[in-house]
């Protein structure tokens, strides 16, 4: 047993201010969401607001099954809560979205534009545990880093599948030559490298985690430059 | 001679790298009329037709070599990684290994290249016509009939003017109000061996014979040609595989959300990986 199971008996100082800012937000981005779309035929799924609030909303899921057991670890979800903050003062710079595209009709092209801030919400959260790692090892946070990745990559197929079933049944075609499917191509595969980093190359546990959180955080910025660029 | 390195992680992590850097590049092409032009007429053809293209065109030609020179040699190394690394864990029955679904993964993930790859070489490419009502084309060995357009929106948004142009955007970024695919639809009747199917397609709904999907992509109405009515841009497309290649694709999807369970599982009862 490691240590950081044993020490779990009380809960870390400021603990309750974590939680509180946690649920907060958490309040405000599923607030926002509603008020987004309650007015709306259409699901803004494409929008930047709606991008910027998933991939909030996402980072704040990833810290609800993490048991925050040391101050090591609350640190780990102030992070975040500062990055989710940043993201929902940034999302009420945009104008509230309106669009009524045929576009955002059917499921697959509503899917393929959520899966991304999906995965960046998992990316960011992941890439924070691993910078935290890169400092002080924790095997929890390692765990939960590594599932985190998965779901970003995961999320990510999902929407690139979605999207390609999307384009099947529009155009008859799955894919094709096009800067959208390099980049797309580019991000996934980048997604895979994170869980192909050689053990070999790094000495110690922290530089591997260092390694995984720079890629992870490129990966980040790329789908986030993409987007609003 | 140790052959080690043909299936280690880091020759993988190279490709994987590499090809991710060649995408990147590709993005970089794609900045370029000429180069932008390559890939799009490759779009509409099989790759046996894709010589002119290609000689007119070399650095497209050259970055294509590349990548699937790449993408060969990522498939070779994930054949060997398979077989000498993930199989053991199947043959010694380590059901509890979190390497177990590794092999799945990877498999589908080459199952899924191997789709792209006949995609590719034998079925990209497509019939694309404009027809009035009761104009017929063939396709193969498909005669496809457009007996009816069913079009129940303002047909002034989508009459062109002089210059072959209407008042609407491109039919993705349309406003419900100006065309909403839900109610208009074409139906089609599509004759194959002296046997004749009838059915309706609708935008993002197409018809499927077989394997043929016809496909209703637009409606227009010709500059001066109010008359002859509405018409509809059609593409059918012969595709035998896409089923199995979306089953692959969902197989994979399955297997990483199996793999994220059972991480999950596992930590919650030992804390580690």
């Amino acid at each position: 047993m490691d240590s950081t199971q044993v020490k779990n008996t009380n809960p870390p100082k400021h603990f309750w201010l974590g939680s509180l800012l946690i649920v907060g937000l958490l309040c405000a981005c599923v607030s926002q969401i509603m008020i987004i779309n309650v007015n709306n035929v259409l699901f803004q799924g494409s929008s930047n607001s709606m991008f910027l609030l998933s991939s909030s909303l996402m980072m704040l899921l990833s810290l609800l099954p993490f048991k925050i057991t040391d101050q090591y670890q609350l640190k780990f979800a102030l992070i975040i809560c500062f990055i989710v903050a940043v993201f929902l003062g940034y999302q009420y710079t945009f104008d509230i979205p309106t669009s009524n595209s045929a576009m955002l009709l059917p499921i697959w092209s509503q899917l393929f534009f959520l899966s991304r801030p999906v995965a960046v919400g998992f990316g960011i959260a992941a890439c924070v545990g691993y910078l935290l790692q890169s400092r002080n090892k924790d095997y929890h946070l390692d765990n939960h880093c590594h599932m985190l990745s998965l779901l970003a990559g995961t999320a990510f197929l999902v929407g690139e599948v979605a999207g390609n079933f999307w384009a099947f049944l529009g155009w008859g075609k799955s894919w094709g030559w096009t800067g959208h499917f390099y980049v797309s191509a580019l991000t996934y595969l980048l997604l895979v490298l994170v869980f192909h980093l050689p053990k070999a190359w790094f000495n110690s546990a922290s530089r591997l985690a260092l390694g995984k959180a720079v890629l992870l955080g490129f990966i980040c910025l790329l789908i986030l430059g993409y987007k609003f660029s | 001679m140790k052959t080690n390195w043909l299936y280690s992680m880091r020759l993988a992590f190279v490709l994987i790298a590499s090809v991710s850097l060649w995408f990147g590049v590709g993005v970089l092409l794609n900045n370029y009329q000429v180069s932008r032009n390559a890939f799009s007429a490759l779009n509409e053809l099989p790759m046996a037709q894709w010589g002119d293209t290609l000689i007119n065109t070399p650095i497209v030609g050259l970055w294509l070599l590349v990548l699937f020179g790449l993408m060969a040699m990522l498939a070779v190394n994930t054949v060997l990684c398979i077989w000498r690394d993930l199989m053991p864990v199947w043959r010694q029955k380590r059901w509890r290994s979190p390497r177990i679904v590794m092999m799945p993964i990877h498999v589908l993930t080459l199952l899924v290249f191997l789709f792209h790859g006949v995609d590719l070489v034998f079925i990209h490419g497509h019939d694309k016509v404009m027809l009035h009502e009761g104009e017929s084309f063939q396709s193969g060995q498909y005669k496809i009939t457009l007996t009816r357009i069913n079009y129940r929106d303002d047909v002034a948004y989508i009459t062109a003017n002089a210059d072959g142009k209407s008042k609407l955007k491109r039919i993705t970024h349309r406003d419900l109000k100006e065309f909403d695919p839900r109610h208009n639809d074409i139906e089609l009747s599509v004759t194959v061996n002296d046997k004749t199917y009838h059915g309706n397609a609708k935008f993002m709904a197409p018809f499927n014979v077989d394997n043929l999907y016809v496909m209703v992509t637009d409606f227009s109405v010709g500059f001066g040609e109010e008359s002859k009515g509405v018409k509809a841009q059609i593409i059918a497309v012969h595709n035998p595989i896409v089923n199995y290649f979306y089953i692959c694709y969902v197989a994979l999807i399955l297997t990483l959300l199996f793999q994220i369970y059972f991480f999950w599982h596992r930590n919650r009862k030992k804390g580690t990986r």
